[in-house]
């Protein structure tokens, strides 16, 4: 569904991605790990449309991505949230989720609209607070809102930017049961995230990214086995880090 | 809410005949409050979509010099004038918003302040095309009554005030908004900034400078100094400012409240230069008292009496479902 081949991105004299060939299959949940800096959010940024490549080509259902406009990328059906969340906050929750819905495709009109973001808040939960300045959010909130609007575009290709960061546990739990009913629901993910224990639940097939290249990629379990990742990412064996919480 | 409508509509009807009864005095006020309502509705659509101007008097000025021009070259009369006015607005406007391409907040008020100085030293330097330092009159034979003026006026305040209404229940509206929140996240959902940048900006420019172009067939003279005025610009932002910014009914409130407070300052102190200076004085402890302008003050206000007193219809329907 999603080709990325021999992708670069260079800020100066810094090579943020560095030919890097990664594909992402229908109905795939693919996880992307890697350790800070290694340009996971890069990457992101890159499928997009905010950078455009150094090098290297983006393919989405087989058209050519790379140096679309980030609104035009939207239109084929990818759609993204961000690391930091940022909802309108001068709108109600319910207006936030209908921008989602109006522009993502032509001939969309007020009514129809209202009805989709309504359901994509209540996939999310948070219908109840349709209402509410999205500015006036918990921080859970905001970022199930953000994945309300995201759902609002009706993407074939969701994008995620460490939705759980600074989560607490019963967010995170809720978030992951989230994530599974959207991708049960034929939308293909994929997820960038810090939490290891998160990937390894959620994701498929997993990607671990170091300075911008691949370290190693396969199953979630074999990918914790491996002892380059080990070294790089984790630092020592899960079971031993499970040992010291 | 149909009631409220009718209301509105007959307001509307009535402030456009008001020229007809009222003694000729009212002119001028009606002239002054119209110009300014259009001007506020022009300057909040723009804000509304985070694009702060710094120089609505470049608007007002082109419409005012397009008017005037058509009518002393081409014989052009009153109502035919104000289609160039309103054109060179939307299209100077479209421009700007290519050349500024995503600049906002503070960089996009400081390339506007700069236009309209800009123009003004053009006007200034090209007397042979504009009548340059020395100004010129309007052709007097051409010239229609300060009533019909004034009546179109509140005519055109009107149908701005609609057509901000009619865009508020629009796709249009969304897009704005969520610009001025976060450009960068409007993009990811599908919004071509500089499509709705480039739209938002024609329309508040067409606004500003129909403005401009007739209040040219009412003051009758038009120098640089007074076509690219920096008050206009002022008065432009203060009005909805003080009314409510980001509101329908702020630009409106505003555009009576500081014309009314402008009225009461010189009738009541008397003095020229220090009513103006109480007038400002008014002005700036509003601001700082009601951030949200007076429209938005008094939302909040009803919103909280509503909510500490339990005896008030809509909050006891609320709790008992």
């Amino acid at each position: 569904m999603l080709d990325i081949q021999n992708l670069s991105k260079r800020f100066g004299g810094l090579l943020a991605i560095n030919d890097l060939t990664v594909s992402v299959k229908k109905d795939q949940f693919l996880g992307v790990i890697g350790p800070n800096g290694a340009g996971k959010t890069t990457l992101l940024n890159l499928i997009t449309g905010y950078y455009r490549p150094s090098q290297g080509k983006i393919f989405f259902e087989g058209e050519r991505i790379d140096g679309k406009r980030p609104y035009e990328i939207c239109r084929l059906g990818i759609a993204r949230t961000f690391q930091v969340v940022q909802p309108f906050p001068e709108m109600s929750v319910l207006d936030n989720a209908m921008t989602g819905a109006l522009f993502s495709r032509d001939g969309m009109t007020i009514r129809k609209a209202r009805d989709r973001a309504m359901e994509a808040l209540e996939m999310v939960d948070i219908a109840h607070q349709a209402d509410v300045m999205a500015g006036a959010l918990t921080l859970g909130a905001k970022k199930k809102l953000e994945l309300a609007r995201a759902l609002a575009t009706k993407p074939r290709l969701l994008l995620l930017d460490e939705v759980m960061a600074g989560s607490p546990q019963s967010d995170i739990d809720e978030l992951m049961e989230l994530l599974k009913r959207i991708h049960a629901n034929g939308v293909t993910i994929l997820m960038i995230e810090h939490l290891v224990h998160v990937i390894i639940a959620l994701a498929q097939h997993v990607f671990v990214l170091n300075f911008g290249q691949e370290l190693f990629q396969g199953k979630p379990d074999d990918v914790i086995a491996h002892p380059e990742v080990i070294e790089s990412y984790l630092g020592k064996p899960l079971e031993a880090l499970d040992a010291e919480a | 809410m149909q009631a409220r409508f009718v209301i509105y509509a007959l307001l509307a009807i009535a402030a456009i005949l008001l020229p007809l009864v009222a003694p000729p005095v009212m002119n001028n006020l009606i002239l002054r409050v119209g110009s300014l309502m259009i001007l506020a509705i022009s300057w909040n659509l723009a804000a509304n979509a985070g694009l702060i101007s710094l120089g609505h008097s470049a608007f007002w000025g082109l419409g005012s010099y397009a008017a005037l021009l058509v009518a002393n070259r081409l014989g052009w009369p009153f109502f035919a004038s104000l289609i160039p006015a309103m054109l060179i607005g939307a299209i100077s406007a479209a421009a700007i918003a290519v050349i500024t391409g995503r600049l906002r907040g503070i960089f996009f008020a400081i390339a506007m302040l700069a236009l309209s100085e800009g123009l003004r030293v053009i006007a200034v330097m090209t007397p042979e095309f504009t009548g340059g330092g020395a100004g010129v009159f309007i052709d007097q034979a051409l010239r229609p009554s300060t009533q019909t003026v004034a009546m179109v006026t509140a005519a055109c305040a009107v149908g701005c005030a609609i057509i901000a209404y009619w865009i508020s229940l629009t796709p249009f509206h969304y897009a704005c908004r969520a610009m001025r929140n976060n450009e960068n996240a409007a993009e990811m959902l599908g919004i071509n900034p500089l499509r709705f940048r480039i739209a938002v900006l024609s329309l508040s420019g067409a606004m500003a400078s129909l403005a401009g172009g007739v209040n040219i067939w009412y003051s009758g003279f038009l120098d640089p100094a007074i076509g690219f005025d920096l008050h206009v610009t002022i008065l432009a932002q203060i009005a909805p400012i003080l009314g409510g910014i980001h509101t329908l009914a702020g630009p409106i409130i505003g555009a009576f409240a500081t014309i009314g407070l402008s009225e009461v300052t010189r009738v009541m102190v008397g003095e020229q230069g220090f009513s103006l200076l109480v007038y400002g004085v008014i002005l700036v402890f509003s601001i700082l008292c009601m951030p949200k302008g007076i429209y938005g003050t008094w939302l909040t206000w009803s919103q909280r009496k509503r909510q500490t007193t339990p005896t008030a219809p809509s909050a006891t329907k609320a709790a008992t479902p």
